[in-house]
């Protein structure tokens, strides 16, 4: 034990690894130097030992107090990402979860003021440990409900408006952007991401986010050039230099316009100006 | 500090509001229930996407038409050594322009360290060092933001052997020296003093009337031999019995009910809103 308090500063650090360090207080505080764990730094004491300045007469209450903490941390950042990921969740079962949001909080710790943004790396995370196809098909799953929170989240765009389609000239077409709802995400996959279970598919499924008139997001599955047209669009292409790319020669156009632009998706048309 | 008649952050009565969550939000728009305010939770609407303000921040706005809007942050982390985010004041000040709130508050801890932020309202050990620490952090926000700041007492589940100050004392000498508010959450004094055993009539008799902008109630629960400040449950007696002793003391403040686990209807919200209403008239009768 120190004879001196600890400075703010060490106070600070020393309390912050005690409740983040994936052991737990007591196993922590028992081995407080491993040499074995990964990443280590989460599992290193400060050099600064700040226990015996926290009120107490026994060690014990000492520990649970810190335990409070130390429990509330976890479970405030799991229930978050539990909320966010409902379907991954149920897929890879409670435990199994759990264990996974524990992994990738030691290498993904908060950085945003925002509890809700916590856990939007978790998808890449569960992608770069998937090994078996199962755990990919989670990660995918991860992804598209992520997107459906980048969708809720997103700005609202402009109002649906067709109208200038029907006054446009030939030369207009050649510079005719559509405009898509900001809260359009797409992600492309090789699992059926509807199904609850992983069944791998021989070419890409894709897969379009957006919030609907309510405010909630949908997701549905889409044909692989509306994906390319949806993903061009969004760059900014015009729309004849899209289909000039697609293989097939008639990729449904009409159709394409009366679905998405029902749906608020495609929300209004643009003429690119010449730069 | 700053000036009190150049801010618009100095005590308005408004009555009894409650606390705004999302699962209400089209609850609240369609039935505009009787309330002068709500108190919303300011980086739910600190929005991750830059290209502009999302569903939840549309919805707010929508709220502000027709209330009186109170702003109330988790992540300032006003105690913490690691130095204040100026792109979250940045992006908290471009809030409060939209929402023009009727006060601001946050909480008097720190949240976190090496730029992790652990999500909890962490307690401070109440030394000079400490004091000097949280003013000068809390001037240099208030100058930032333009405005004045309140802040909250938090619920605790430990003190420091090095504290020189009481809590209240803390509280008292950092609302003098930088002029903030003081958001006195009764359950925090409460479970605080349960928890460590304090008398809250000693607490609530060290915090001058005039610093005091609002008053927070909310519910608690218990974990072995410590209360927890859980916000998932009714403001039991005990809590409703401190806040009569508080208005005896303070008058009429601002108070709001603050619900966030086992979120109920929000038709139990306003009963419990009117429970608070009740206690107030009658404690003032
Ligand atoms: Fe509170």
């Amino acid at each position: 034990m120190s004879d001196r308090p600890p400075s703010l500063s060490e106070l600070q650090h020393w309390m912050k690894w005690i409740i983040t360090d994936p052991r737990g207080t007591e196993n922590a505080l028992r081995e407080a130097a491993p040499t074995d764990a990964q990443p280590i730094h989460r599992y290193q004491s400060p050099p600064f030992e700040a226990l015996s300045w926290i009120s107490s007469d026994s060690h014990r209450e000492r520990v649970s107090r810190i335990d409070v903490y130390a429990e509330a941390y976890f479970a405030r950042i799991h229930e978050s990402i539990s909320l966010d990921y409902p379907r991954t969740r149920e897929f890879l079962g409670d435990e199994y979860f759990m264990k996974q949001v524990a992994s990738y909080l030691k290498y993904h710790p908060s950085r945003t003021p925002n509890l809700g943004e916590v856990g939007l790396a978790f998808p890449d995370w569960l992608g770069s440990q998937a090994v078996d196809p199962w755990e990919e098909f989670a990660a995918d799953l991860a992804r598209l409900e992520r997107n459906r929170i980048y969708a809720f989240y997103a700005p609202f765009g402009p109002p649906s408006d067709f109208s200038r389609l029907a006054t446009l000239t030939e030369s207009d077409w050649a510079s005719l952007v559509l405009i898509l709802d900001p809260s359009v995400f797409l992600i492309q996959s090789s699992f059926e991401l509807l199904e609850s279970e992983p069944r791998r598919v021989a070419e890409a499924q894709s897969f379009v986010t957006y919030r609907d008139s309510t405010l909630s997001p949908i997701s549905t599955s889409i044909r692989t050039q509306e994906h390319f047209i949806f993903e061009q669009s969004q760059k900014g292409i015009p729309l004849l230099r899209i289909i000039d790319q697609l293989d097939e020669a008639d990729c449904g156009l009409q159709e394409i316009f009366e679905t998405w632009g029902n749906r608020g998706v495609i929300k209004t048309i643009q003429l690119e100006t010449k730069k | 500090m700053l000036p009190h008649s150049a801010d618009s952050n100095s005590r308005r009565d408004l009555g009894v509001g409650i606390g705004l969550r999302p699962p209400h939000y089209s609850e609240v728009l369609q039935q505009r229930p009787k309330l002068a305010w709500f108190e919303a939770i300011s980086e739910n609407y600190l929005t991750f996407d830059e290209r502009g303000p999302g569903a939840a921040l549309v919805s707010l706005e929508k709220i502000r038409a027709d209330y009186e809007i109170v702003l109330h942050g988790v992540s300032l982390s006003i105690g913490s050594v690691d130095p204040i985010s100026v792109n979250y004041l940045t992006h908290l000040k471009q809030l409060y322009d939209r929402i023009q709130p009727a006060w601001v508050s946050d909480h008097l801890c720190w949240t976190g360290v090496q730029d992790e932020n652990l999500h909890d309202l962490l307690p401070l050990p109440y030394t000079e060092e400490a004091l000097n620490h949280v003013c000068s952090r809390i001037q240099y926000v208030q100058e930032r933001l333009g405005r004045r700041i309140s802040i909250e007492n938090v619920s605790s589940y430990l003190t420091y052997t090095h504290s020189t100050l009481s809590e209240w004392e803390f509280l008292r000498e950092i609302a003098q020296r930088t002029g903030c508010g003081i958001l006195l959450d009764v359950n925090n004094i409460y479970v605080s003093s349960i928890n460590h055993g304090f008398s809250a009539t000693e607490f609530l008799n060290a915090i001058p009337r005039s610093a005091v902008t609002q008053i927070h109630l909310a519910g608690h629960s218990k974990s072995g031999t410590l209360l927890v400040d859980t916000h998932d449950s009714p403001v039991c007696e005990s809590v409703w019995q401190l806040y009569a002793e508080t208005v005896r003391r303070f008058g009429s403040i601002p108070t709001l009910i603050e619900w966030d686990a086992e979120l109920p209807t929000l038709g139990r919200l306003l009963q419990e809103a009117d429970h608070a209403k009740k206690i107030l008239e009658e404690t003032l009768r």
